[in-house]
């Protein structure tokens, strides 16, 4: 752990470790969805390969179990898949080169990766954005072709807890910005209230991409926008 | 469904989301300090908003489960500044003996 609060390399990589397992369990349940609903072995890992986002392939994949049609079933997937407007906004001043490169970044842009590349200072950190979007993308890929062909294998995730991982994880990654930065900590909150206020009002995938706006009450209201000195060091990891 | 249409307009949205909001990200940049340091709430107000959608939801309904009282004691280890992993472990574990002890 460094003083000022950022991720060590030995952390992250073994953060990075705990959600590559958590992606390969999750990535082998849509394996094993997809297949049920009577995609091909094709179907099911050329759609992890290219969507590459697992809420919105299984929102899509929900929405065909439930009856949905090509034009329902895609805006449901759609609709998870509208948030990488705000995420990819937050990475984009911090991502260097070409268009070439920015076709990878952005296709390597995760939710997991903007989290573990979440910087004290509020930044994203490039090395550790991609790192980690490419540790999702192989284990994403991995764990697709295990519940595709491994049915027995697979158990229920939510037995294990799984299911709480992510919400921890995002908790713990942007706790040392909450604690020194009281903007960061109304951003987060107004987020969370956003998105469980228009949550039955509004089709899956919406009400998280409108926590965007949760920043508003974040940078509106008295202060300076500089991310504050640390005060304290922060032993997170 | 045609699967591979479905994966089709999947694959094209989604990427044209991540490169579209890249591509916002770096005009703000260029053009405004101002507007860039607001940039910077961006993230934790989208990230609340998944850790509340995470936990407090199922399919299409609010609900309070057992990953509420897995997000309690992962809030708890924090606030205690536990490491990472210990934090995202007590979450997991609690969340799993609630359901297993508590059937909630």
């Amino acid at each position: 752990v460094r003083d000022d609060g950022e991720l060590d390399p030995a952390s992250f990589r073994r953060v990075l470790a705990v959600i590559c397992g958590t992606v390969l369990v999750f990535g082998a349940t849509y394996g094993l969805l997809a297949s049920d609903l009577g995609l091909t072995p094709l179907e099911a890992i050329a759609m992890s390969a290219f969507v590459m986002n697992g809420g919105a392939q299984f929102a899509a994949l929900g929405a065909v179990g439930a009856g949905a049609g090509l034009i329902a079933a895609s805006l449901a997937g759609l609709a998870l898949s509208l948030r990488f407007l705000p995420l990819g906004a937050t990475a984009g001043p911090y991502l260097s080169g070409g268009p070439t490169r920015r076709l990878t970044q952005a296709y390597l842009l995760t939710d997991q990766g903007i989290a573990l590349g979440h910087r004290h200072d509020g930044g994203i950190d490039e090395g550790r954005y991609l790192a980690a979007g490419f540790g999702v993308f192989l284990t994403w890929m991995v764990g697709t072709v295990i519940g595709v062909w491994g049915r027995d294998l697979v158990g229920d995730p939510a037995e294990w807890g799984l299911d709480a991982a992510y919400p921890a994880l995002f908790l713990v990654l942007i706790a040392p910005r909450i604690r020194t930065d009281p903007r960061a900590r109304r951003a987060a909150v107004a987020g969370g209230v956003l998105a469980i206020a228009t949550y039955p009002l509004l089709p899956a995938g919406i009400p998280v991409a409108l926590a965007a706006l949760g920043a508003i009450a974040g940078f509106a209201g008295a202060g300076s926008l500089a991310p504050p000195e640390t005060d304290e060091p922060t032993d997170v990891l | 469904v045609n699967f591979w249409l479905l994966i089709g307009v999947l694959a094209v949205g989604t990427i044209l989301f991540r490169l579209g909001g890249i591509q916002i990200g770096r005009r703000i940049a260029r053009s405004s300090g101002t507007v860039l340091a607001r940039l910077l709430y961006l993230a934790p107000a989208v990230l609340g908003g998944l850790i509340a959608a995470m936990t407090f939801t199922e399919g299409a309904d609010l609900v309070l489960d057992a990953r509420a009282l897995g997000l309690v004691s992962a809030v708890l280890a924090v606030v205690l500044r536990a490491p990472a992993l210990v934090v995202i472990g007590v979450a997991m574990l609690a969340t799993a003996a609630s359901r297993q002890l508590l059937g909630f």
